[in-house]
């Protein structure tokens, strides 16, 4: 009776053993982030609320100044808008062209152990040569990508000298550089599906596209969703990618929101501003991405019911 | 029992006593310099070592200037800077009005103050008095392709000495070598860009022209004068209506021989470009217009321990005094700091047999540095973008330049008010 | 007749693989080609390295620039730190994650999913605003420049969880039963059960975590001073200059760098398994 109660109340009776258990498995994880973590984390938050200008330890105290001058900067939703163009693209970009190298390489091909090597590469290549390699093939007047460009009769733009394309440069070197790692993470969840299932649905007599719509796709749900989650807070927080190849420009027109932050911060010395820029970002991104893992992960994915 | 007790105190404070008589002092050196340029650094530093040792340097490379001042920014907000540090020049006025570093003023003596340029004391003063102590110097040359002033019909000898001659042998020099309507060879090139500095290579033309970045007290912003616009629009006119200047600058493109001239510091002789060059390099003054001006770039050594002044101070007045200033200066193509130097036997032979050298020294006498107020930084930034919207963008410079100004006026108030707290 | 549809079949797939191979192999080309140049100009000598008549190979080979990266700092030992660091990171990480992981994924208890996703939303908040406060930190607990600095704070973190919880997530829980009758406490279930099944998933963090622990370059620059404590990435930030880099000898330390992760990479590629068996599901 009163379990029937406190359930309809949505309370839940939590087994004593599993609890202590719990707290045990979580005792090294919450040490480390304790320590380690929770007071830079606090203290940003804290920073945020005050003006700081790094050089002098004196820190006026401003409430909600900082935040309430974000939302009257233009520089601020200028970064905002160049953060959202940048994400959609490279997380649509990135998540269809990691998945679809994963199936192409998932079985049934010799060498796949060498293509998948050779994919993965832009992964470990250092962002200083990705930068100077990519530079050099965007050069408006003697790289490659013109070059190329010209035999189809096309003038090409002037890429990353223009505000137009400069954008459309860097989400392209985003997706070079970092599909060969979702492609990893695509790989594992593919090889978790059963083969069981495949072999009752080709008793069914299912085609290949079948298979892939009807069962692949709908099983990788929790990969896609636990990618796709990486992906926004990655692609929202990038940083050095952009600051290597274009440093916001041409005219800030790829100053991404974190680019703004450091340059507030480290550059003009106005750390408690990029605190609250920062603080403003993390709450963006948590809202996103509770609501992707909901949303794409499925119901199950955003409680973590067991079956 | 007591006098056991004394005889270990007194021994004890006699040999704490003879420890510290023989103490060497450890000095916490940061720089910048890596690559060759740190090698050079690093065996100096080293040879130092060997000479005082007495005083040892634990130097460390601290990465680009980008991530090297973060880790300079963190560890001053942590409290704890290294004891003295090689710096840029517009980080003078931000670290003294912090109240940071130590003033040096009062510990440079008469006879360095006298040989070391007038140069370089402005960039190392902050409100008349000097906080810094320079090291290393360059301003902007004209480099240009010997080879491909031959081709052009023009005498490789005598490189333009004004804006018009500036213009007159870039078009010479721009050429469509394949027909196909672009142009393969450049006749000039500079950086366009905000984040590669063009307020860098603007600043010679402004002044040249009569223009001024500032008022008399620092108060207000002016670059939108006449003078302003005209030399942004001279620069304009280079890529747009003359167009011997790509708006996009080759990344190589001076070097691999596909632009004939570039405006650069001098420091990139030696190291940079000397050895990378196939073709006969020539290096020029920078033409003129109404003045004849280059700009400087400096580092300098700041002091943060009080404690090891002493030590730090013998530290970079060594670095710093004629020997070391030659040898430095020589193997990198900085400009020297000491008149001594420049007149010495060694750098004049050097200058003999190097003539690619003389135009930076031949400038030193009309080279200017930079504003030194704590704003500039910020402002500096402004301004860029508004050079580079003009250059890259094509937007009018009148109405670029004016926008800059307001938005620098404001950056000069808010600093006014940093700066009281 | 049977023969005639299997044969168009078979055309019709073998047409299928070589198209396969041909978007693979042009696609590799796309993606190999900056590390090829990198490795190709490794090799060259300083005024070779960038002219735009798109010579790819090196005149002349010099193997003398990898020599000259041994000369030129400290790699031998920068190379061990990076080794050690990573290694414990990668450990550790594996670790404390697979504890965590399973606790909010297959135990239940009060607070377990916000507790999650306050862990998750760590990862969230930009370095560039942590890394004053951590230093603050680690300077008042004694720690800079020394290994723990490097090590320490990264034992555990909120992606290694997040990455197996996922993965946890789908083992049938009829297995768990099955164990749980024989007898079986959590750690036996988590270390007998869980892990096994999910191996290729451990492989794939373990190989992800070495590298990120390898690549690190902010936070080792900041929390050390001394050379001997320093990491590869630093290191090779040493032959870049305003002025003037050395990029033959650059390049070559680069490729020296990682080497180690490709390599950690194939190997673990080769031990992926495919699919799992649900020999239990069967009874």
């Amino acid at each position: 009776m009163k379990s029937a109660v406190l359930k309809s109340l949505g309370c839940r009776r939590y087994k004593s053993e599993d609890t202590r258990v719990a707290y045990a498995f979580l005792f090294p994880s919450a040490v480390v982030f304790l320590v380690f973590t929770a007071f830079p984390f606090f203290y940003s938050l804290y920073l945020s609320f005050h003006k700081w200008n790094i050089l002098t330890p004196v820190k006026p105290f401003v409430g909600l100044g900082n935040y309430a001058s974000l939302f009257r900067d233009p520089d601020f939703w200028n970064a905002v808008k160049n953060t959202l163009i940048y994400s959609a693209g490279a997380i649509l970009g990135t998540t269809l062209t990691s998945l679809a190298l994963a199936l192409l390489l998932w079985k049934g091909l010799r060498a796949r152990n060498f293509f998948r090597t050779v994919y993965f590469l832009p992964v470990v290549t250092s962002l200083v040569v990705v930068a100077i390699v990519w530079s050099w093939i965007f050069d408006p007047q003697f790289g490659l990508a013109n070059k190329l460009l010209k035999l189809i009769g096309i003038n090409g733009p002037a890429w990353l000298y223009s505000p137009h394309w400069a954008m459309f440069a860097l989400v392209f070197t985003s997706i070079w550089k970092h599909s060969g790692y979702y492609m990893v993470i695509f790989l594992a969840g593919l090889y978790g599906i059963p083969e069981v299932f495949y072999e009752c649905a080709e008793v069914d007599g299912a085609n290949g596209f079948q298979k892939l719509w009807h069962i692949t796709l709908p099983l990788l749900r929790r990969v896609t969703a636990l990618v796709m989650v990486m992906l926004t807070i990655n692609s929202f927080k990038v940083f050095t990618l952009v600051y290597v190849m274009t440093g916001g420009g041409p005219m800030k027109s790829t100053e991404t929101i974190v680019n703004y932050l450091y340059r507030q911060g480290f550059e003009s010395f106005r750390m408690g501003y990029a605190s609250a820029i920062a603080w403003v970002l993390f709450m963006v991104i948590l809202l996103i991405s509770l609501f992707q893992m909901r949303f794409i992960g499925g119901r199950r994915s955003a409680i973590g019911q067991q079956y | 029992m007591i006098r056991i007790r004394g005889v270990i105190l007194t021994s004890l404070t006699l040999v704490m006593g003879v420890l510290a008589v023989g103490q060497t002092v450890t000095v916490d050196y940061w720089h910048f310099y890596g690559g060759e340029f740190g090698r050079l650094h690093e065996a100096l530093i080293t040879k130092f070592n060997e000479t005082h040792p007495d005083i040892q340097v634990k130097s460390q490379y601290i990465g680009s200037p980008w991530t090297g001042r973060d880790k300079l920014l963190t560890a001053i907000a942590a409290g704890s800077p290294p004891d003295v540090t090689l710096v840029d020049d517009y980080w003078i006025p931000q670290l003294a009005a912090t109240g940071n570093i130590i003033k040096l003023e009062d510990y440079i003596d008469a006879a360095t103050r006298a040989d070391i340029f007038p140069l370089f004391w402005e960039s190392a003063s902050y409100e008349g008095e000097i906080w810094a102590m320079p090291y290393a110097a360059s301003n902007l040359v004209l480099y240009y392709n010997k080879d491909l002033f031959a081709q052009a019909g023009l005498d490789p000898d005598v490189p333009p000495r004004t804006w018009e001659d500036l213009v007159e042998y870039a078009m010479k020099l721009t050429k469509d070598l394949d027909g196909d309507g672009q142009i393969d060879q450049w006749g000039l090139m500079m950086p366009t860009q905000a984040m590669k500095g063009v307020i860098y290579y603007y600043i010679p033309f402004l002044w040249q022209n009569g223009g001024e970045l500032f008022n008399e007290d620092y108060t207000e912003c002016v670059v939108d004068s006449t003078a302003g616009v005209e030399a942004l629009q001279f620069l304009q006119d280079l890529i747009y209506k003359y167009k011997v200047m790509p708006a996009t600058p080759p990344q190589y493109g001076f070097r691999s021989g596909v632009v004939a001239m570039t405006i650069a510091s001098c420091a990139r002789l030696n190291i940079m470009y000397k050895p990378a060059v196939e073709f006969e390099l020539g290096v020029a003054p920078l033409p003129m217009n109404k003045r004849r001006v280059t700009v400087s770039g400096g580092k300098l050594f700041v002091a943060f321990n009080e404690k090891k002044l002493d030590a730090i101070l013998e530290f970079i007045n060594w670095m710093t005094n004629k020997e070391t200033n030659t040898s430095w200066s020589i193997s990198t193509g900085y400009i020297p700091l000491r008149r001594s130097v420049v007149q010495s036997r060694e750098f004049q032979d050097y200058l003999f047999e190097n003539p690619g050298a003389v135009a930076s020294v031949e400038q030193i006498i009309y080279t200017r540095p930079r504003p030194n107020i704590a704003a500039y930084g910020d402002i500096s930034r402004v301004i860029g973008m508004a050079i580079e919207a003009a250059l890259v963008g094509n937007q009018d410079p009148a109405t670029v330049l004016s926008s800059a100004v307001s938005e620098a006026n404001q950056v000069l108030r808010e600093w006014e008010e940093r700066l009281k707290q | 007749m049977a023969s005639n549809i299997d044969r168009g079949r078979y055309i019709r797939s073998a047409g299928l693989v070589g198209v396969k191979y041909l978007v693979l192999l042009s696609g590799a080309a796309a993606v190999a080609f900056p590390f090829l140049w990198m490795l190709l100009t490794s090799f060259k000598g300083p005024s070779e390295i960038f002219t735009y008549s798109f010579k790819l190979l090196p005149s002349k080979w010099r193997f003398s620039n990898y020599l000259e990266v041994f000369e030129f700092i400290p790699f031998g030992r920068m190379f061990l730190n990076s080794i050690i660091v990573s290694v414990v990171i990668t450990v550790s990480q594996m670790f404390t994650g697979a504890l965590a992981a399973y606790a909010f994924a297959r135990l239940r208890f009060p607070g377990r999913d916000v507790l999650f996703y306050a862990y998750l939303a760590t990862m969230m908040l930009p370095e560039q605003v942590r890394i004053i406060p951590s230093f603050l930190l680690l300077k008042w607990m004694h720690l800079i420049d020394t290994h723990w600095a490097l090590t320490l704070p990264w034992l555990a973190g909120p992606f290694s969880v997040f990455f197996l919880r996922q993965s946890f997530l789908d083992v049938p829980q009829s297995l768990l039963d099955a164990a749980r009758i024989d007898g079986a406490g959590h750690l036996r279930i988590l270390f007998q059960v869980i892990v096994p099944l999910t191996r290729n998933t451990f492989l794939t963090l373990g190989v992800f975590t070495f590298m990120w622990s390898w690549n690190m370059f902010l936070w080792p620059l900041v929390m050390t001073q001394s050379l001997a404590m320093r990491t590869l990435p630093v290191g090779l930030a040493m032959f870049k200059s305003q002025m003037g880099t050395n990029w033959a000898v650059m390049m070559a330390a680069s490729v020296l760098a990682v080497a180690p992760i490709i390599l950690a990479f194939f190997l673990a590629q080769r031990r992926f398994i495919e699919g799992i068996t649900l020999t239990g599901l069967k009874s």
